[in-house]
């Protein structure tokens, strides 16, 4: 049972924002929404929310098509953050989960909990405007969690953040998975997303260009190899070598990008008829190769 | 005017426990409220929720309180210090024509006294002279030969001025007076003895010399309701406006419009400020009357309750059909600065309602124009409780018109969601009407 964006389209006058996209978030993972700027992920997030006026698609949950019950079982952390700067954060955070259908006891609850999980249980009944612009970013997400929502959807939600900050989400996000919810979350910050993500989709100009477990794309083509000879600091010994590219040489290794008729073994054995070898590794692509190379 | 009084005592009062209830019910201990809080938010509606957010955020605000207070106390100035100027007494001026009884001017003399009018007695040589004293208004009363009185402007029995009931007691006292001495009884002077009784058989006869102005009190009425309507739907439209200005630009509006739909998000917002609006209406309609009754200001006694009641019930017609529209604008605003200009054509046809009302009353005829104004949404609420206080229109067109505009105001609301949803969430810069109603509106950031 997951989220699903079948068929999305939008067109703002002659931008295309949204071109075919089709994607699905399953639950219980952490699922990274990339693309560069203006790419359409905020319209698609957005979408899931009835915020835009799609053009064609539908977005589905467990199977369904997504209305205000559904989207009320969702918790949403837009781009833009945005709360009451003159309200009483208790009072807001308790306002904005009645809002999504809990009772107001729930409502106290949760609050009292989470500004406690978030550290600043002592700013209650501060108002919002009185917080640090980190501490208001904690509450922002707290009003995202406030509901024990099935599925987070978080705009950029590590934009902004200090490096603690990071930790903290970061450590959240994991543990809302772990409990079975879905998080979507986008983000530039490809570091952070191939550390806490087991998922990603790529989308360019609005449409999908990659998606799929995180390893297994950046298993997915020309394998790697990045090799040490001692007494070769440029990796000439490699050079020459049909369907062998040297990508780099770096402190003496050589990575190479070897095509699919190449036989490794046979590599090594040049490698050490050489000189001596202190590394022969495989190399995974980083999440930034595979994200420059989808959205080339 | 009583009934006026406790309903708009109510309508306070009701704010006032909910809001109580509001306050409390957050900062409740865990635990307790379980069965309250068993009910759900779906039972009690997103509307409710969201209404009472702007009546507790507004109300418990300092802008709001100072605000009201200045408002207040605005108005006890405007009921008191007329009633302060008017020096210590007002005086009525009685000419006095043919033969009287020497209890005659006492009696005049002790009756304004006992109602706080100081009394000033002209001799008249003749009833002739008396009539054109009475016509040029330099008397208002005449006392004929202890026989009757005259009046510019005939007395209706529900005519508490202070001439009415000055009139009617003199009356009553040389009427009683002249019977006593008609069956022998020596000279008493009955106003020492007894209260003034309207309407006994006895009383001198008091005679207008042109028909009483039935609808002088509704024209009171009339200006001041639609003084207030003017500038209460102009401030309590500037709230509504302000409201979805500031949510826009703190951009809360997005994390809201992901739980509720825009049309419940508006309808529970303009109902919060409308019933902040309706009782802080409440509040100075109340004060004005109860301050005007104690200090025995004209601002009372010239009311009439009916146009009161149809004025206010205008007013919330003409709150309902123009919230919608200040909401409209106000989610294509960027920035506070943008407010007053965005609001001005909005403000336009409150203005000009405001001033055919005011041309009709002043007139005391409407026009054709007003007449059709009356139906009007835009211009009803204000052409229409004039039209009703100046009896140029029946019960049955008032409620016609309240129909129409109360089906424009569903048209109205419908209007303002689509514009509200599509202008609200563009943020950047102001965005133009033409391009929510098209739809093509730019790109979203990324």
């Amino acid at each position: 049972m997951s989220l699903e964006f079948i068929g999305l389209r939008r067109r703002f006058g002659e931008v295309v924002a949204l071109d075919d996209l089709s994607f699905a978030v399953p639950p219980g993972q952490v699922f990274g929404f990339l693309g560069p700027n203006g790419s359409g992920k905020t319209t698609a997030m957005r979408a899931v929310f009835g915020l835009v006026d799609l053009d064609g698609g539908s977005v589905r949950w467990q199977g369904d098509a997504v209305g205000i019950a559904e989207r009320r079982r969702f918790g949403y952390m837009p781009e833009e953050r945005g709360l009451y700067p003159g309200m009483q954060i208790q009072r807001q955070l308790e306002y904005l989960c009645e809002l999504h259908g809990r009772s107001p006891a729930d409502a106290r609850r949760a609050t009292a909990h989470w500004l406690e999980r978030l550290g600043i249980p002592e700013r209650a009944l501060d108002k919002l405007e009185s917080l640090s612009l980190g501490n208001q970013q904690r509450v922002q997400l707290a009003s995202a969690l406030i509901h024990d929502p099935e599925l987070l959807i978080l705009d950029e939600p590590f934009a902004g953040l200090d490096p603690v900050g990071i930790d903290d989400l970061a450590a959240i996000l994991t543990e809302q998975a772990r409990e079975g919810r879905g998080v979507l979350f986008s983000s530039h910050q490809l570091d952070l997303v191939e550390d806490i993500c087991e998922s990603v989709a790529i989308i360019d100009r609005g449409h999908l260009v990659a998606e799929g477990n995180l390893e297994e794309l950046e298993r997915q083509g020309s394998r790697r190899l990045v090799v040490k000879v001692e007494g070769d600091r440029d990796g000439a010994w490699a050079a020459g070598i049909d369907g062998v590219t040297i990508s780099r040489t770096d402190g003496g290794e050589s990575r190479l990008v070897l095509d699919d008729g190449v036989d490794s073994q046979a590599l090594l054995a040049t490698a050490m008829a050489a000189g001596p070898v202190v590394r022969f590794d495989f190399e995974r692509r980083r999440l930034s190769e595979v994200f420059r190379e989808a959205v080339q | 005017m009583t009934a006026v009084l406790i309903t708009l005592g109510v309508v306070v009062l009701g704010i006032r426990i909910w809001r109580h209830r509001y306050a409390h019910k957050t900062l409740r201990p865990e635990g307790e409220g379980a069965e309250g809080d068993t009910r759900s938010r779906r039972v009690r509606g997103d509307v409710e929720l969201i209404a009472r957010r702007e009546v507790h955020e507004r109300t418990s605000s300092r802008v709001f309180k100072i605000g009201t207070l200045v408002v207040l106390l605005g108005v006890a100035a405007a009921v008191v210090i007329p009633v302060l100027n008017k020096g210590a007494t007002p005086v009525i001026r009685v000419g006095v024509v043919g033969p009287t009884t020497a209890l005659t001017r006492p009696t005049l003399l002790d009756t304004g006294k006992a109602q706080g009018v100081k009394i000033r007695i002209i001799a008249e040589h003749s009833t002739t002279a008396a009539t054109r004293a009475l016509r040029a208004g330099t008397v208002d009363l005449v006392l004929v030969g202890d026989n009757h009185l005259d009046v510019a402007q005939a007395i209706t029995p529900s005519d508490n001025s202070t001439l009415a009931t000055y009139a009617d007691s003199v009356a009553h006292y040389l009427g009683v007076e002249g019977a006593l001495r008609g069956d022998g009884v020596p000279a008493v002077r009955v106003g020492a003895v007894t209260a003034a009784v309207a309407g006994s058989a006895d009383d001198l006869p008091i005679t207008g010399l042109a028909p009483a102005h039935h609808k002088s009190a509704n024209l009171i009425t009339a200006l001041y309701v639609l003084i207030l309507t003017y500038v209460l739907l102009t401030q309590y439209g500037t709230w509504v406006l302000m409201g979805v200005v500031e949510e826009k630009a703190n951009r809360v509006v997005e994390v809201l419009l992901s739980a509720v739909s825009p049309l419940r998000l508006l309808v529970g917002k303009v109902t919060g400020i409308g019933l902040v609006a309706l009782a802080q209406a409440a509040a100075i309609v109340a004060l004005a009357l109860a301050l005007g009754a104690a200090v025995g200001s004209n601002l009372v006694k010239g009311t009439a309750p009916v146009p009161v009641v149809v004025g206010l019930v205008w007013l919330v017609l003409g709150y309902a059909f123009y919230c919608w529209l200040f909401a409209a604008i106000g989610s294509l605003v960027e920035r506070q600065e943008q407010v007053q200009s965005v609001a001005f054509p909005v403000q336009l046809p409150l203005l000009f309602g405001y001033i055919i009302s005011f041309t009709a009353l002043a007139a005391s005829s409407p026009s054709t124009l007003s007449e059709v104004l009356a139906f009007l949404p835009p211009t009803a609420p204000f052409v229409m409780p004039v039209l009703f206080a100046l009896g140029q229109v029946a019960w049955w067109q008032v409620v016609l018109s309240g129909l129409v505009t109360a089906t424009a105001t569903v048209g109205m609301a419908r209007l303002a969601a689509v514009i509200y949803r599509r202008a609200i969430l563009r943020t950047g810069r102001a965005v133009k009407l033409k391009e929510v109603l098209r739809r093509e509106t730019p790109p979203l950031p990324a």
